[in-house]
């Protein structure tokens, strides 16, 4: 499903050159849901961000549902993260400008040949699913972090896609929220069949998955 | 309608910078617009110059010979043979181009002093007066030389207090005349047309001073498909036929290019010299410029602080799927609507203070010849305000929106989704 294959990414400022990945090979199967772990600075959301494609390697092949992406156009990326991929981000990072169904339905705003009832129904079906339905109009703000979170996994989920990234997905959570959101990203693994790989700090989290990549200092260590 | 939305929520949650915006960019089209409408005010059609885009004017003809040069109104001769019967032209009028001042009373008793303009048949026809009462006098009549004049409303209320004057006698610098007919009113700012009455006239042979110089200028009517430009090559051709005539006298008319359109004749010239369009358009151009850009370096500042709190918000978007031309347009579309709000705003503003208060700013007419009533005129809302305005207000907004919005748009566009989101871009 995922694979990497002598992957580097160095990011050059005007004073230093950051080797934030450096030789990482790496397989992820379809269905697998893959924790990663490590350090703070180890290189874990570069990993993810450029699995997801919001960022070229320096170096390396990306292969991700049997395509070679590193070298799409930036339009081809668009559309592919589009499709196959979906994130799920710490501090949650919905539009504070749009209200819930609106930022659920972003992900559909940006694919082709999707009308507006399509869309409407499929965004009512995911806050259903997710029990935010009667809050289809509150703004982000009028929400508790929790609550955010899963209107973020709604956004995460309305576009069907196959990979879903998340980076620290409880961290900005207290521990009852981040159980529940645990709960739902492994059901969303089990019962959808979805990838999931999740960047934690949380040792138990990390024994729920499939599996746990270790990193230090740019490379997987175990 | 999520663009309205996006700009109720910035108002909301950043009303200082975004007031500014919208402040910098009415303030912007108020000054814009104020230029372009007291320019527009010398070209707009409103009665009773109606047809402006279709009439040109020749007051003036300059002629040197052995005893030097002379420029000023015309000989009706020379007139004629310049411009009677050229291709592409409805209607013609020879007219005084000067106006006077005649003492003029009913009953030899209540004098009053009232601006004449001199003028003939054709002159009816050219401009569209609203007649209250009676009517044109006819070309026979002014080629016989009858005494006849028309009144304005206002007038004829003066002399007449009260009394409708159509068909009586009154006396004009003592001889009588007849009155034809009574018109409403024309604007003051209207000098081609405005006056207090007007007298039928043809010149006579004690106001001719040179074969070349008299008392008479033209004013054209083009019929609907003419050209202007072939219009001048015309007259243009025509002074040098008669110039080839005359080169034995040593005499030769100098051509400025008339017959004038009203543009051109509100670019300020005298006899002698020709209209500059060109520069002046050129100057014009540049002055638009500067008034657009200027603020508009102004607004991309602005919109470049809003844009950086809402970078993480371009990563997401980006993340999940819209490209970077998407964003872009989706930016210019947001800002357009600012822009919007800001120039009409600016406009409705703009079109208040020309309506009452320009007059302590701008001389819309020549002040060395205008009465008092001209140069204390302001235009009216006719005068200003149309849709052709409003149209130049929409140009000019969605000119300053893609200056200022385009390239800090297109740089948000271009962040790398990554660096967004984590807000290490900010
Ligand atoms: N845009 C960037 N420019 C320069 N250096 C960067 C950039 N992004 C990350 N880095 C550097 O790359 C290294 C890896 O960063 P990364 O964010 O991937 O770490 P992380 O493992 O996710 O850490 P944390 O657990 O704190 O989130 C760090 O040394 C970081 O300083
Ligand atoms: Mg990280």
């Amino acid at each position: 499903m995922i694979k990497l294959e002598g992957v580097e990414k160095i990011y050059r400022t005007k004073e230093i050159e950051t080797l934030a990945l450096s030789n990482v090979n790496l397989h992820i199967d379809k269905g697998e849901f893959v924790s990663i772990m490590g350090p703070s600075g180890c290189g874990k959301s570069t990993l993810l961000n450029i699995i997801g494609l919001l960022d070229n390697p320096s170096a390396g092949k990306i292969e991700i549902m049997g395509q070679e992406v590193e070298n799409l156009s930036d339009a081809a990326q668009a559309d592919f993260r589009n499709h196959n991929i979906s994130f799920v981000f710490q501090s949650f990072h919905l539009i504070p400008s749009l209200n819930v169904a609106e930022n659920v339905a972003l992900p559909l705003i940006y694919r082709k040949g999707i009308s507006a009832s399509d869309r409407k129904k499929r965004v009512e079906e995911v806050l259903e699913r997710l029990g935010l339905s009667h809050r289809l109009r509150h703004l982000p703000a009028q929400l508790s972090g929790g609550q955010c979170q899963r209107v973020a996994i709604a956004r995460a989920l309305v576009g069907d896609p196959k990979i879903i990234l998340a980076d620290e997905p409880t961290g900005n959570l207290d521990s009852k929220m981040g159980t529940e959101v645990m709960h739902l990203l492994h059901e969303l693994n089990r019962h959808d069949g979805r990838t999931i790989v999740m960047v934690t700090h949380n040792e138990e989290q990390a024994r729920s998955t499939d599996r746990i990549i270790r990193f230090f200092d740019g490379r997987i260590v175990s | 309608m999520n663009y309205f939305k996006q700009i109720l929520f910035e108002l909301r949650e950043r009303p200082l910078i975004t007031w500014i915006t919208i402040a910098g960019t009415a303030l912007s089209l108020f000054l814009l617009m104020a230029v372009y409408m007291n320019d527009n005010v010398n070209t707009v059609s409103t009665p009773p110059e109606s047809r402006r885009a279709d009439i040109m004017l020749a007051p003036f003809v300059h002629v040197k010979n052995d005893h030097g040069e002379s420029s000023g109104s015309m000989n009706r001769n020379l007139a004629e043979k310049l411009y009677t019967g050229i291709d592409g032209v409805s209607s013609i009028s020879y007219i005084a181009p000067w106006s006077e001042s005649k003492i003029v009373s009913l009953d030899g008793k209540n004098f009053q002093t009232l601006k004449e303009k001199k003028v003939d048949a054709a002159f009816w026809q050219i401009y569209d007066y609203d007649f209250v009462s009676g009517s044109p006098f006819s070309q026979s009549e002014v080629d016989a030389r009858v005494n006849e004049v028309i009144l304005s409303e206002s007038s004829a209320r003066l002399l007449g207090k009260g009394e409708d004057l159509t068909g009586r006698d009154i006396l004009v610098d003592n001889v009588p005349h007849k009155v034809k007919g009574i018109v409403r009113d024309p604007h003051p700012l209207l000098s081609n047309t405005w006056s207090e009455m007007w007298t039928a006239w043809t010149e006579d042979e004690s106001s001719q001073w040179s074969d070349e110089n008299g008392s008479t200028g033209v004013i054209i009517l083009l019929s609907p498909d003419a050209d202007p430009n072939s219009i001048k090559k015309e007259v243009e051709r025509r002074y040098e036929v008669f110039n080839a005539q005359s080169a034995a006298e040593n005499k030769k008319l100098i051509y400025h290019g008339s017959p004038f359109t009203y543009r051109e004749q509100t670019l300020s010239f005298g006899s002698n010299t020709a209209p500059d369009s060109k520069s002046a358009n050129i100057r014009k151009y540049l002055f638009y410029a500067v008034l657009l850009i200027l603020p508009a370096i102004n607004l991309s500042g602005m919109t470049r602080s809003r844009l950086r709190r809402r970078i993480s918000e371009i990563g997401v978007r980006r993340a999940y799927g819209a490209t970077r031309s998407r964003i872009i347009s989706q930016l210019i579309g947001e800002n357009f609507l600012l822009t919007l709000i800001g120039g009409i705003l600016g406009l409705i503003a703009c079109v208040i203070f020309t309506l009452f208060f320009s007059n302590l700013f701008i001389n819309y007419v020549d002040v060395w010849n205008a009465t008092a009533l001209q140069a204390a005129a302001r235009p009216t809302f006719e005068m200003l305000f149309s849709w052709k305005i409003f149209f130049v207000a929409l140009f000019f907004c969605f000119i300053l929106n893609i200056i200022s919005t385009g390239i800090p748009a297109w740089k948000a566009s271009r962040v790398n989704p990554a660096e967004a989101i984590s807000g290490k871009n900010s």
